[in-house]
C-alpha cells in the first residue's frame, strides 16, 4: 500500500512538468512577448522602444530557452523559461502587472476563499447525500419522481441566475444581508451566508441526481438482496450496507475537489466582492495580467494533483480491497 | 435586391453537422437493431415534447446560419459593393424587430421610455417626462387603449397559430389528443401570439441602446446551439480515437494517452479555457488583417471558443471510452476476430467503435446543456464569445451592470434566463430519455 | 408435519406475464425438497417470492405461503423481517457478489445475531445461571451490552468453525475478498445458520463453484441439516445434485411444476415427457455411440402460452388436445404428481400419436480410424505472467498459468482438457492459437512449428485452427449481422473466393449447423443461447479449420440445449473429420465425447490417457478426487 502511494506521488511529478511546459507553450510560444506587448500597449501607435520597455519591466526581454550570451549555468537559468515557468515549482510566482508579489497575494486571499468554499462544500455534500438518500428510499414513488424532476429543473438553471436572483431577493428586496463585501472575523458571517446558501442551492440538481444514480446502482447489487434476506430493515440496508459501498464512487468525485476549494469560486467571489483567489483570477483575466493567470493555472493543477493523491489515500480508508492488497 | 451569400466558419461547421446528422439518420433507418433504442426514445412522451421544443430552437438557429451581405447602391470601379453588415435569413424574417431601435431602455409592452427625459414642448417649456417610443405601440393614440389592443392582437395571433397547427396535424393525419400534438398546438399559438404582437410592441422590452430584447434572445439561440454542438466536432474525434486506442493497444500507447489527458484535466477547466482564450485574443488582435468584416472576426472567435472548449473537455469522454474498450477487448468476439488474424484497425472499426457508440451518444447529449450553460458563465467572466456576438452570456453581462438601478431593469435578464432555461431543460429531458433508452445498465422491466 | 406449505403461488411481471404460475408444494422438517428446472423457468422467483423479496417490476399475484402455520402473505413488512433470516434463511448463487465487499464477515454474521435476538436469550439465561438474583440487578445495562457483544463475537467464531472455516478466530475479521469462492459460500451458510432457521432456501448454492468445492459445500449442507433438523428448499438445474441431495423433487417448466415425486420415484420412473427428455439429454459414456436425445427448440417466452400445455410445442408426444387444453394436476400412486394429458382422467387419443413416434437414438459408427496421424503436438508449453510489485513495478515473480504442458491431438479425434477454474486450461487454449504469446515450448501443427512465426506467416496458418468460446452472449458482436460475422474470417484470411462464392459457402454452413438460411440477415440478439452457439461454430467452420478448440462451449447452456450442441459437434466430426480440443470441467461431457483426456491441475497436466483409462481407472490422486466429487445419478434408469 505504501509503495502504491509512493508510486502515485512520483507519478504526479511528470504531470506537473507537463502542465508547466503546456502553460509555457501557451503563454510564450503561441504569442511572443512582443505580440503581448503590442496588444497591451495598443496596436496602432506603438514604438519598438515602448515594447522593449514593457518587456524589460516584466523580465520578458530574455531569450526563451537558451541564453547563449550568458556564462555557465546561467545559460539555462537566465531565460524566460527558467525564470517564469520552472521557478513555479518552488512556488515563486513573480510579480503581477501592478507590481505586487503574487505569492503574497495568494497567501492573503486564500482565507476569504476558504471561508466561502469550505462551508459550501461541507453543507452541500451533507445536503445532497441526504436528499439523494431520501429519493432512493422512496424510489419508484411519486416523491422520487418529483425529486428527480426538481433536480432536472434546478440543473437546467444557469448558475448566474442563482447568484443574481439570490442577491436581488435576499439583499435588495428583503435587506437581510449586504449585497456584497467582506470583513474578517465574526463580522464575516453576514457576508458569507448568502454566497454559501447560493452555492449549496446551485449544486443541488446535478449532485443529488448523481448520488441517487450511484445509490440506485448499489441497491441493485446482490449483497443488498442478502442483507434484506437477513431481515434488515430498508433504512438499515440503506445506511449501513449501501452507503458504505457507495462511498467509493462518491469519494472519487468529491475528494479530488477538496484542495481546489482554496481557489475559491470565480463567479461567487466576483459577484459578492469577496477578496479571494477567485475574484483575483477574474480581475487578472479582465486586466489581461498574464503572470497572475499563469500562476493560477499552475497552482490549480498542483491542487488538483494533491486532490488525486488524497483520493487514492481515501480509497485505502473506505475500501478494504485497496487497503489490504 | 442583390446580395452575396456569406459563409462564415461556423456556418461550414453547422452544415457539416447537419450533413452528419442526416447521414446518421439515414444509416440508422436501414438497420433495425440500431433503430430499436430510438423507438424507445420515441415512446417517451417527455422526450418527444422536448424534441419538439428543441426543434423550434433548431429551426431558428438554422435560419440564422444562412448568411448574406446586401449589395449597396453605389459601385466602385464597376464592381458591386456589398454592405459590411452580415445578415442572415432569420434577420430578414424579423426585419422589423431588428431595425426598430428605440433610444434606450423600455419595459415590455411599454409605450414610453424607461427614464424621464427633458423635452421642449410646443410652447418652448422644458419638461421632464417619459417620451413616447418611436416604434413600440406607436400606432396607439392613447395609452388607455393598450390593454384592449394587446388582447385583440394576442387573440388574433393565437387563433391563427392554432388554425395553422390544426391544419398541419390534419394534413399529417395526426389529429389526435396526445402530449406531442398538444405541445405542437401550444407552440404554434405561442409563436402566433408573439409574432403578431412583436410587430408593434417590444414584447420583451428594449435594452440600453434600444435594441429589442426579443430579437437579442432569438439571436442568442444560434450562439448557444453552436457552442453546444460544434464543440463536439472537436471533442469527438479526439476522444474516440485516443480513448479507443489507449484501451485496445494498452502498453506505451495507453501510458502516453493517459499522460496527455491527465495533464490536460489537471488544469482547472475554467483557468485553462481562460488562458487559451486570452492567448487567442492576442492572436486575433494582433492580426486584424485576417478579417474582412467584424462579423467574420467575431465568428472566428466563436469557432475558436468551441475549439478550446473541445480541447479541454475531451478528456472525460476519452477516459470513459478507454474504460469501455478495456472491457470490450476481453470480449470473446474480439478474440474470435483476432484468431482470424483480423487487423487491429479493422477490429477497432468493426467491433469496438460500433459497440461504444451508445456511450458517445449519451455523453454528447448530456454535454450539450452543460456547454450552453458554460457559454453564459465564460462570457460573463470575459473569456467567452466576442462582445459583439449576441449571446445569452453577453446579454446577461450587459444587463448585470444595471442591477443597481432603481427601479431595476429586469426584463433583459429575465428574457436571457428564460430562453436558456427552456433550451437547457428541453435538452436535459431529451438527454435523459436518450440515456434511458441506450444505456444497457438501465433495467427495463417488462421487456 | 410440514414446515412450509405453498399453495397456488403466482408471481407476475408488471406487464402481466406470469413468471411463477400456480406453484404448490410442501416441505417437512428435516426434508430436502428440490426445485429442478432450466434457466428462466421461475425457480429463483419462487424462492424470492417466499421471502417476499421479489425484485422491482415483479409482484406477487396470489396464492398462499404458510411457514409453521403462519401465513406469510398476511404479515406486515415489520413482522416479515423477523421471519427473514430468522425462521427462514436463504443463500444465493454467486457467493462472490452476495457478500458486502466492505464489511468483515464477522460484522455481517453479527448483524443476523443482533437482529434475531438469538444471543439475548442465551445471555439472560447464562446470567441467571451464573449469578444470584441480587447480582443481576447490580449489573449496569452497559455491562450487559458488553457481555452481549462478547457473546456475539464468540458465536460468530463458532458459526465459522461450524461451517468448516479453519482459523476462524482470525478470519472473522477478514473481508470477503480474502476468501476463496467456496469459503465465501461457507460464510454465507454460516450467516444463514446464525438465525437458527427452520427452513433454508438454497438457490443454486454450488453452480458458481468447482466440482470438488461443490461436493464439500453440499456435504456441509447435508450435515448441518442432519444436526439441526431444518427443512431445505434446494433450487438447482443439476440433476446430479438433486439425485445426491434431495428427498423429494419438483420439476419446473415455464413457471409451472410439471412433475413432483420422491427422488427415487422420479429417477426410477419419470412421468412427464419433459422430465424423461431431460434425463435422456444427459451425456455419459453409455451413450457414446448414439446421438443424444435433445429437446428441440427452446423454452417459450414468458406469458406466450396461455392455452394448452407449455411443453407441447417441444413435445414429440403432444396431440391436438395438448395445444388446446391446459393439463390438470394429476396425482398418481404414492403421491407422485404430474401435469400432463398423458396421465389425465381422459387420456384418449394419445396412442394414435404415439405410434408415429420416431426412435430418436440413431446409432452412428464410432472411431473410423484405427491409427490416425497426429495433427497437433505440444511440447513443454509454458505461459507465465509476471507479477509486478513495489514502487518501480519490478517483476518479483511469475504466475505460471501454463507450466510445461505436453499433449497431442490426432486427426479426427477429440482430446478433452479437464480441470477446474484457474487451472490454466483456457490460457492453454489461447496460447495454442497464439492469442497469448507462450513463454516457452513448442506448438507444432501438421509438422510445422507455430511459435516464433511472424505475423504474416502466422496468418496463413490461422485458418487451420479455430476456437469456439464459452459465452454465447459475449462471443458474437451484437452490432453485426450473422452473414457479416461468418464472412469476417474469410475476408481476413482472403479465402472462399469472391463474395458470391462466400455467400454460397455461408448458406452451406448455416445448413450444416442446423440454422435457417434466413438467419443470415439477422442480428445475434434475435437468437437463443443454443442458436448463438451454433452461429459461433459456423463462424469457426467458415475458414475450414482442421482443429477446433472448444472452450467450455456448453457450460452456459441448459442440459437440453447442451445435447443439441454436443450432437452437432459429433456429427460435424463425423462429416468433416475435425479434431477437437475440448476444454471443459464437465466430466459427463468428457465421457460422452472424448477419445483422449488430459487432466490439468495448477498449470500442469497431471494425467493423460484414453477416456476409458483416465475416467475408468484414474492413477493420479487429483483425478480421483475430481471423479469422486462429481454427483452421480445412481438410481437405476429406465432405458
Amino acid at each position: 500500500m505504501i509503495a502504491y502511494l509512493i508510486r502515485r506521488i512520483l507519478y504526479a511529478l511528470p504531470i506537473l512538468i507537463g502542465v508547466n511546459l503546456l502553460t509555457f507553450a501557451l503563454f510564450f510560444v503561441v504569442n511572443t512577448p512582443d505580440d503581448m506587448a503590442r496588444m497591451q500597449l495598443g496596436i496602432k501607435r506603438v514604438t519598438p522602444e515602448a515594447i522593449e520597455k514593457w518587456k524589460q519591466q516584466r523580465g520578458y526581454d530574455k531569450p526563451m530557452l537558451f541564453n547563449s550570451a550568458a556564462e555557465g549555468a546561467s545559460k539555462a537559468t537566465d531565460t524566460i523559461f527558467w525564470q517564469k515557468s520552472a521557478s513555479m515549482f518552488v512556488f515563486d510566482f513573480g510579480y503581477s502587472d501592478d507590481g505586487r508579489s503574487i505569492s503574497r497575494e495568494i497567501a492573503t486571499r486564500m482565507g476569504p476563499s476558504l471561508a466561502i468554499a469550505l462551508p459550501t462544500f461541507i453543507i452541500g455534500l451533507f445536503a445532497y447525500v441526504s436528499f439523494a438518500l431520501l429519493m432512493t428510499l422512496f424510489r419508484g414513488t411519486a416523491l422520487d419522481m418529483a425529486g428527480v424532476a426538481l433536480c432536472v429543473l434546478l440543473m437546467s438553471i444557469s448558475g448566474l441566475f442563482y447568484i443574481i436572483g439570490g442577491q436581488f431577493l435576499v439583499s435588495k428586496l428583503w435587506h437581510l444581508v449586504p449585497i456584497s463585501g467582506y470583513a474578517s472575523g465574526a463580522d464575516s458571517f453576514k457576508f458569507v451566508v448568502l454566497p454559501i446558501l447560493i452555492g449549496v442551492i446551485g449544486g443541488v440538481g446535478s449532485s443529488s441526481r448523481w448520488y441517487r444514480t450511484i445509490f440506485l446502482e448499489e441497491i441493485g447489487k446482490d449483497y443488498v438482496r442478502t442483507a434484506r434476506a437477513k431481515g434488515l430493515s430498508e433504512l438499515r440496508v440503506l445506511f449501513t450496507h449501501v452507503l458504505k459501498n457507495a462511498m467509493i464512487p462518491i469519494l472519487t468525485g468529491v475528494v479530488v475537489v477538496i484542495p481546489l476549494l482554496f481557489m475559491g469560486s470565480l463567479l461567487t467571489e466576483s459577484f459578492f466582492g469577496i477578496p479571494g483567489l477567485g475574484s483575483y483570477t477574474i480581475d487578472a483575466i479582465n486586466a489581461q495580467d498574464f503572470s497572475v493567470v499563469r500562476a493560477m493555472v499552475f497552482l490549480g493543477s498542483v491542487l488538483y494533483i494533491v486532490g488525486l493523491i488524497l483520493t487514492d489515500i481515501s480509497y485505502t480508508v473506505v475500501d478494504p480491497r485497496v487497503r489490504l492488497q | 435586391m442583390r446580395f452575396t451569400p456569406v459563409f462564415l466558419w461556423s456556418d461550414y461547421l453547422v452544415f457539416l453537422l447537419v450533413a452528419a446528422v442526416v447521414a446518421g439518420i439515414w444509416y440508422v433507418r436501414q438497420r433495425e437493431h440500431l433503430l430499436l433504442p430510438w423507438r424507445r426514445v420515441a415512446q417517451s412522451k417527455v422526450a418527444m415534447v422536448s424534441l419538439l421544443v428543441l426543434s423550434v430552437f433548431l429551426v431558428i438557429s438554422l435560419l440564422d446560419t444562412l448568411h448574406y451581405r446586401v449589395a449597396l447602391p453605389q459601385q466602385a470601379d464597376g464592381q458591386q459593393v456589398f454592405s459590411p453588415e452580415v445578415l442572415s435569413a432569420f434577420d430578414k424574417l424579423v426585419t422589423s424587430l431588428r431595425i426598430q431601435h428605440e433610444k434606450t431602455y423600455s419595459e415590455p409592452f411599454a409605450l414610453t421610455l424607461f427614464a424621464k427625459e427633458s423635452v421642449t414642448d410646443a410652447n418652448g417649456h422644458m419638461l421632464r417626462e417619459y417620451p413616447r417610443l418611436r416604434y413600440g405601440g406607436a400606432h396607439l393614440a392613447d395609452g388607455q387603449q393598450r390593454a384592449a389592443d394587446v388582447l385583440q392582437r394576442a387573440l388574433l395571433g393565437g387563433g391563427s397559430g392554432a388554425l395553422f397547427a390544426v391544419l398541419v396535424l390534419a394534413a399529417l393525419r395526426r389529429l389526435v389528443w396526445r402530449a406531442e400534438t398538444i405541445t405542437w398546438l401550444l407552440l404554434c399559438i405561442l409563436v402566433g401570439v408573439i409574432a403578431n404582437l412583436a410587430t408593434v410592441y417590444h414584447v420583451l422590452g428594449t435594452d440600453k441602446v434600444g435594441q429589442d430584447v426579443l430579437y437579442l434572445s432569438l439571436k442568442s439561440i444560434r450562439t448557444g446551439l453552436i457552442i453546444g454542438t460544434v464543440t463536439t466536432l472537436v471533442t469527438l474525434p479526439l476522444a474516440l480515437f485516443l480513448g479507443v486506442a489507449a484501451g485496445y493497444f494498452r502498453g506505451w500507447v495507453d501510458d502516453v494517452i493517459q499522460y496527455i489527458y491527465t495533464v490536460l484535466s489537471s488544469i482547472p477547466s475554467v483557468l485553462l479555457i481562460a488562458a487559451a482564450v486570452l492567448m487567442m485574443q492576442v492572436t486575433i488582435d494582433t492580426h486584424p488583417q485576417w478579417f474582412d468584416t467584424s462579423a467574420s472576426r467575431a465568428d472566428l472567435r466563436l469557432v475558436f471558443l468551441c475549439l478550446i472548449l473541445g480541447m479541454t473537455s475531451w478528456t472525460g469522454l476519452c477516459r470513459l471510452l478507454r474504460g469501455e474498450t478495456l472491457k470490450l477487448r476481453e470480449m470473446e468476439y474480439i478474440q474470435a476476430a483476432q484468431s482470424f488474424g483480423v487487423s487491429s484497425m479493422r477490429i477497432l472499426s468493426r467491433h469496438i467503435i460500433p459497440n461504444v457508440m451508445h456511450i458517445i451518444l449519451i455523453s454528447l447529449v448530456m454535454d450539450f446543456s452543460a456547454l450552453v450553460l458554460a457559454e453564459a458563465v465564460l462570457s460573463y467572466v470575459g473569456v467567452g464569445v466576442d462582445p459583439s456576438t449576441i449571446s445569452f452570456g453577453t446579454m446577461i453581462n450587459a444587463a448585470r451592470l444595471e442591477m443597481g438601478r432603481e427601479p431595476m431593469v429586469w426584463w433583459a435578464l429575465a428574457a436571457a434566463f428564460g430562453f436558456m432555461l427552456a433550451l437547457v431543460l428541453a435538452a436535459n429531458l431529451f438527454a435523459d430519455a436518450v440515456r434511458d433508452a441506450f444505456d444497457p445498465r438501465m433495467n427495463r422491466t417488462g421487456s | 408435519m410440514s414446515i412450509l406449505k405453498v399453495d397456488n403461488l403466482v408471481a407476475r411481471l408488471r406487464n402481466g406475464a406470469h413468471i411463477v404460475d400456480g406453484i404448490s408444494f410442501e416441505i417437512a422438517a428435516g426434508e430436502t425438497f428440490a426445485l429442478l428446472g432450466e434457466s428462466g423457468c421461475g425457480k429463483s422467483m419462487t424462492a424470492l417470492s417466499l421471502m417476499r423479496l421479489l425484485p422491482d417490476g415483479v409482484e406477487n399475484a396470489g396464492g398462499s405461503v404458510s411457514l409453521q402455520d403462519t401465513a406469510l402473505q398476511q404479515l406486515s413488512e415489520r413482522e416479515m423481517r423477523a421471519v427473514r433470516g430468522g425462521t427462514m434463511a436463504m443463500i444465493f448463487q454467486e457467493p462472490g457478489l452476495s457478500l458486502n465487499p466492505v464489511m468483515t464477515v464477522g460484522e455481517q454474521i453479527a448483524e443476523v445475531l443482533e437482529l434475531h435476538g438469538v444471543i439475548k436469550e442465551s445471555v439472560q439465561a447464562e446470567l441467571v445461571e451464573a449469578t444470584p438474583d441480587s447480582a443481576v440487578a447490580e449489573r449496569s445495562p452497559f455491562d450487559r451490552l458488553r457481555a452481549n457483544e462478547c457473546l456475539i463475537a464468540q458465536r460468530c467464531i463458532e458459526l465459522l468453525e461450524q461451517v468448516g472455516i479453519p482459523d476462524a478466530a482470525r478470519r472473522v475479521h477478514e473481508y470477503p475478498f480474502q476468501f476463496s469462492g467456496g469459503m465465501k459460500q461457507r460464510v454465507m451458510i454460516a450467516m444463514a445458520l446464525a438465525g437458527k432457521p427452520k427452513l433454508l432456501i438454497a438457490d443454486e448454492p454450488t453452480t458458481a463453484l468447482d466440482v470438488t468445492i461443490q461436493a464439500q459445500v453440499l456435504s456441509l449442507l447435508r450435515d448441518t441439516q442432519q444436526q439441526s433438523g431444518m427443512a431445505m428448499l434446494l433450487i438447482t438445474h443439476d440433476l446430479g445434485v438433486v439425485a445426491e441431495n434431495a428427498h423429494r423433487v419438483a420439476v419446473m417448466y415455464a413457471g409451472e411444476i410439471v412433475e413432483q415425486a420422491s427422488r427415487d420415484e422420479l429417477f426410477g420412473r419419470p412421468l412427464h415427457p419433459y422430465t424423461q427428455k431431460l434425463f435422456a439429454a444427459l451425456p455419459d459414456a453409455n451413450r457414446r455411440d448414439h446421438q443424444l436425445t435433445a429437446i428441440p427448440g427452446s423454452v417459450p417466452p414468458l406469458g406466450s402460452i396461455t392455452n394448452g400445455c407449455r411443453f407441447a410445442p417441444r413435445c414429440d408426444r403432444a396431440w391436438e388436445r395438448c395445444h388446446e387444453q391446459t393439463p390438470e394436476w394429476t396425482v398418481m400412486a404414492a403421491g407422485q404428481g404430474v401435469r400432463c394429458h398423458l396421465y389425465g382422467a381422459n387420456a384418449a387419443g394419445r396412442e394414435k400419436r404415439e405410434e408415429g413416434r420416431v426412435e430418436a437414438k440413431l446409432s452412428i459408427s464410432s472411431s473410423p480410424f484405427s491409427l490416425p496421424p497426429s495433427l497437433l503436438q505440444v511440447e513443454n508449453l509454458k505461459v507465465h505472467f509476471p507479477i509486478r510489485k513495489g514502487v518501480m513495478q519490478r517483476v518479483v515473480g511469475q504466475v505460471k498459468a501454463v507450466d510445461g504442458v505436453s499433449l497431442e491431438i490426432k486427426q479426427g479425434r477429440t482430446l478433452a482438457l479437464v480441470g477446474e477454474s484457474g487451472c490454466g486450461k483456457t490460457t492453454l487454449g489461447k496460447a495454442l492459437l497464439q492469442l497469448i504469446k507462450p513463454t516457452a515450448g513448442s506448438v507444432r501443427f501438421a509438422e510445422q512449428e507455430l511459435i516464433g512465426l511472424d505475423a504474416q506467416a502466422l496468418r496463413s496458418k490461422r485458418s487451420a485452427m479455430q476456437m469456439v468460446f464459452q459465452d454465447p452472449y459475449a462471443s458474437l458482436n451484437p452490432k453485426m449481422r450473422v452473414a457479416e460475422i461468418l464472412e469476417e474470417g474469410m475476408t481476413a484470411l482472403a479465402i472462399g473466393g469472391n463474395s458470391a462464392a462466400r455467400q454460397v459457402h455461408i448458406d452451406d454452413l448455416l445448413d450444416k449447423c442446423g440454422l435457417a438460411r434466413s438467419a443470415k440477415w439477422r442480428y445475434p440478439h434475435e437468437f437463443s443461447g443454443g442458436q448463438r452457439q451454433r452461429i459461433a461454430i459456423a463462424r469457426a467452420l467458415a475458414v475450414s479449420p482442421k482443429l477446433l478448440i472448444c472452450d467450455e462451449p456448453t457450460s452456459a447452456l441448459d442440459v437440453s440445449v447442451q445435447a443439441q450442441i454436443l450432437n452437432l459437434l459429433k456429427s460435424l466430426q463425423q462429416e468433416l473429420g475435425l479434431s477437437y480440443l475440448f476444454i471443459t470441467h464437465n466430466l459427463a461431457v468428457v465421457d460422452y465425447l472424448a477419445h483422449e483426456v488430459c487432466v490439468m491441475y495448477q498449470g500442469r497436466v497431471v494425467e493423460r490417457g484414453t477416456a476409458e483409462q483416465v475416467l475408468g481407472s484414474p492413477k493420479n490422486e487429483y483425478t480421483k478426487t475430481l471423479l469422486a466429487a462429481v454427483p452421480r445419478i445412481h438410481i437405476q434408469q429406465p432405458v
